[in-house]
């Protein structure tokens, strides 16, 4: 610590270096620290799990060839085709599925006339859902076939039997969501029965709040204007063949369309893909920062150096040891870090709210804070120790030279 | 004189040639960054009409549930019901009106059995379409409104259908085969891709305009429709799960435009639209409020938030970004002409003036800034290249300069330069002859 008041004294001379540099450091730690904060932000979001066996699992959605009253019987027929599909574990339909950016949603009621207690999104399907989707049951029970209901209408607004994700239950229930078993949801103008709670089932807006929270209706649905999403899941690496197998089997009903079909890990591609690319640009501006302001502060220091020659020269020879000198450098460079990270701080504090503002995220964590602050020591040290070690390599021989 | 300085420019620049490439590089990186996110930002949120685009109108009504209403709060959809539609199209206050729906179809030409039959997408829409949203045709024209009154079987296409179909030929009078049909070509489209694509739907906002065009009445007629692809939205249950009993429903699925020329034209469509309300509420519909909305293409794009947040945010970040080059230039500067304070002082003493060496040094400056302006320019090309990978969701005009972005670029970096450089500039024409002297 005893180079430290020589190190204030020559840094107020120096006046104008040292503040580029402090303003340097403050400004690459905030925007490093928020764009950290960003991208990790935006990574826990792409994480979270629908509850599909996504790797195995792909969706498909054809045209229906029927009178409108007879689709729903054409679509069991398409249903069962496809579960006679090689390789296939499971098939069931629903209205839309998780992450497509497509379908219902709804305010939940525990009272026909009451307040609303929650909302979340809407999917039905019918008992074969719980393998086809690798559903959890962690509480209650699963649907039976007799309760499965069949309309060729908006099933939403039909009394029936649901199982809730543990997020909705949750929500309504926040003591104990197991509660939820056994009671009346409100929604639609229609009472439903909860059956059950499934541990995870994303609906169809991965940007919104409630994605985990959904309702899962026991009606097996097929509207005439709206064919469904028929949901395939099949067995480990067999994706692409049953894919192949499906469509073959489906075309050989003269007439019929494949309207859509993709599998869920091209679902998932193009619902974050947004996020991914933000995430891209964000690391690269944050790896530029911290590059240019290492390259900053090894010029300045290099530039010291060569100007201190002599400085050096003599210190060495009044018998400082190399050690002595690399430290002084070091130290140097903390100090400025540290002056820098206060600014920024405060700096970060301002960006941020400015950016909670502009795109409602929260506000910075501490540990991001934290990890900033020792993410530029290290930087900055790193950037100074080549030419604190040339420094060191100054002969002592050199202070008895004339200037 | 100019010329003198620019020699010594040169000669100074040749005299530091590391230091002056870092100056140099530090404010082209800089402002590539700023520029390369500033381009996106700018193309993405442009205007996308400019001549139209204070007096296009989306028209918006309120046909929300009491319940439904206390969610939305001030936000109308920005669609409406097709029986709504079709009352308003009566109207003839607008120079021109559009009604747009769409859906997905199947589409071949028929003399062409080694092409595969295509999916498309469909644009089904009312004559007006091509005169409101200034669209360029090829060849041939949109359809009349006698044909749209007969549901006639016509079809525009895009250019990039044409391509495929017919390899680009006049392909007006000749026939297709859509949705099992045969429709007749009326018109093939020049280029035309407006971004943001305003008219249509927020998760739309940058994809190309639908490949076909065909009148909403044939749609209607031959019920060409699926819910995945037409935007319908239901607060209330239809009657019944017809496609009839969808269009006499309260489901909102027509996207409806209007040109209103002026003020004037505009202030009495307004009072249309709220007759037009109150009228509906005699009959029982509209149990909300008989209000409406005539949005206009700005106030569309916020309105729905179909302009992402990510560009803006980006270009905060790369303005931070070039702060601190410049300021890591500022440094590298001090020490540049630090390194020169013997030359000064010399030419001081032989007579040079303390603005003679200011200007001196600023032209060095100068060439630098526009160097770094260069090189920026070239960097910025390569950053809108990585940009086009990144976002390849986005059409590739995003990633393009226009002229004077490049002018910007240029002018931007002279002038963050000349800033910068302004304080080691003065320090450095301050120095004393005397002090420097002695020590030669």
């Amino acid at each position: 610590m005893k180079d430290f008041f020589p190190i204030l004294k020559s840094l107020k001379k120096q006046k104008i270096a040292p503040i580029l540099l402090t303003l340097q450091v403050a400004i690459t730690f905030m925007v490093l620290v928020n764009t950290a904060y960003m991208i990790g932000e935006r990574s826990k979001k792409m994480q979270r799990p629908t509850g599909l066996d996504e790797a195995n699992t792909f969706y498909i959605v054809t045209n229906f060839l029927s009178e409108p009253h007879q689709v729903i019987a054409e679509q069991n027929d398409i249903l069962r085709q496809i579960r006679g599909v090689e390789g296939v574990v499971g098939a069931t339909a629903l209205p839309s599925l998780s992450l497509v950016g497509w379908g219902r949603y709804t305010d939940f009621y525990l009272e026909p006339n009451g307040n609303s207690v929650g909302f979340g999104g809407y999917l039905s399907s019918d008992e074969h859902a719980l393998k086809t989707l690798d559903l959890e049951m962690i509480a209650g029970e699963w649907f039976v076939p007799s309760d499965i209901l069949e309309t060729d209408k908006e099933g939403t607004f039909l009394p029936s039997q649901v199982v809730v994700t543990q997020a909705l239950a949750q929500k309504i229930y926040p003591d104990n969501w197991r509660d939820i078993v056994g009671t009346t949801l409100y929604f639609n103008g229609a009472p439903h029965h909860v059956k059950g709670v499934i541990k995870t089932l994303q609906n169809a807006w991965q940007f919104w709040s409630a994605v985990d929270a959904t309702v899962l209706a026991g009606v097996n649905e097929a509207q005439p204007a709206s064919p469904s999403h028929i949901a395939v899941r099949t067995q480990p690496g067999r994706l692409e063949e049953v894919m192949n197998n499906t469509v073959e089997t489906l075309l050989k009903t003269p007439g019929r369309k494949i309207e859509k079909m993709s599998t869920m890990r091209e679902v998932r591609q193009k619902a974050y893909k947004e996020d991914l690319a933000t995430s891209k640009i964000l690391t690269a501006i944050g790896v530029g920062l911290a590059i240019i302001t290492a390259l900053g502060i090894f010029g300045q220091a290099r530039y010291n150096v060569s100007r201190r020659t002599q400085q050096i020269g003599t210190r060495r020879a009044l018998g400082a040891n190399k050690w002595d000198i690399v430290r002084f450098f070091m130290v140097e460079n903390a100090v400025v870090s540290s002056i820098g990270v206060v600014i920024g701080l405060l700096g970060a504090i301002i960006l941020n709210n400015q950016f909670v503002e502009l795109l409602s995220i929260n506000p910075v964590p501490l540990s991001y804070l934290l990890a900033g602050t020792v993410v530029i020591f290290i930087l900055g040290q790193l950037a100074v120790i080549y030419p604190a070690t040339r420094a060191s390599r100054v002969s002592p021989a050199i202070a008895t030279r004339g200037a | 004189m100019m010329t003198y300085y620019f020699k010594l420019a040169c000669l100074g620049v040749r005299k530091t040639p590391f230091l002056s490439f870092l100056i140099v590089a530090m404010i082209a990186i800089g402002i590539a960054a700023t520029m390369t996110t500033y381009t996106v930002s700018y193309m993405m949120s442009k205007d996308p009409i400019p001549a139209k685009s204070q007096t296009l109108f989306n028209v918006q009504l309120d046909n929300y549930t009491k319940e439904y209403a206390i969610e939305m709060g001030d936000k109308l959809g920005y669609t409406i019901t097709y029986q709504d539609a079709v009352n308003l199209l009566k109207s003839d206050i607008p120079v021109n009106q559009v009604a747009l729906n769409s859906s997905k179809e199947t589409l071949s030409n028929p003399l062409r059995t080694d092409l595969d039959t295509l999916n498309v997408m469909v644009r089904t829409t009312t004559p007006d379409f091509f005169r409101l949203f200034d669209v360029p045709f090829t060849y041939g024209n949109g359809w009349d409104q006698q044909a749209e009154d007969d549901a006639a079987q016509v079809i525009v296409l895009t250019k990039k259908i044409n391509n495929q179909l017919f390899d680009g030929e006049n392909s007006v009078g000749k026939t297709v085969v859509f949705a099992d049909k045969i429709f007749t070509i009326a018109g093939v489209l020049d280029h035309w891709s407006p971004i943001p694509k305003f008219y249509s739907t927020a998760v739309d906002t940058y994809n190309d305009p639908y490949d076909v065009f065909i009148p909403l009445n044939t749609q209607i007629k031959n019920e060409f429709y699926s819910a995945l692809n037409s935007d319908t939205y239901c607060t209330q249950e239809p009657a019944d799960g017809s496609f009839s009993g969808l269009l006499t429903s309260e489901c909102t699925m027509i996207n409806m435009w209007v040109e209103l020329p002026d003020e004037q034209t505009k202030a009495q469509y307004k009072d249309f639209l709220t007759s037009y309300a109150q009228q509906q509420q005699a009959f029982g519909r509209f149990e909300n409020s008989t209000r409406s909305k005539l949005l206009n293409v700005k106030e569309r794009l916020i309105d729905d938030d179909m302009i992402p947040n990510e560009g803006k945010l980006a270009v905060w970040l790369a303005v931070l970004f070039l702060i601190v080059c410049l300021l890591n230039c500022m440094s590298l500067m001090m020490a540049k002409f630090f390194g020169r304070s013997r030359e000064v002082g010399l030419r001081r003493a032989v007579g040079a003036s303390k603005q003679a060496i200011f200007i001196q040094f600023s032209v060095e400056l100068a060439l630098l800034g526009a160097l770094g302006g260069l090189l920026g320019l070239a960097l910025a090309q390569l950053g809108l290249n990585i940009l086009t990978g990144i976002y390849y969701y986005m059409p590739a005009g995003i990633m393009q300069m226009n002229l004077s972005l490049a002018v910007t670029t240029l002018l931007l970096a002279l002038l963050c330069s000349l800033l910068f450089g302004l304080f080691p500039v003065l320090k450095a024409s301050q120095t004393n002859p005397s002090s420097q002297l002695k020590s030669l």
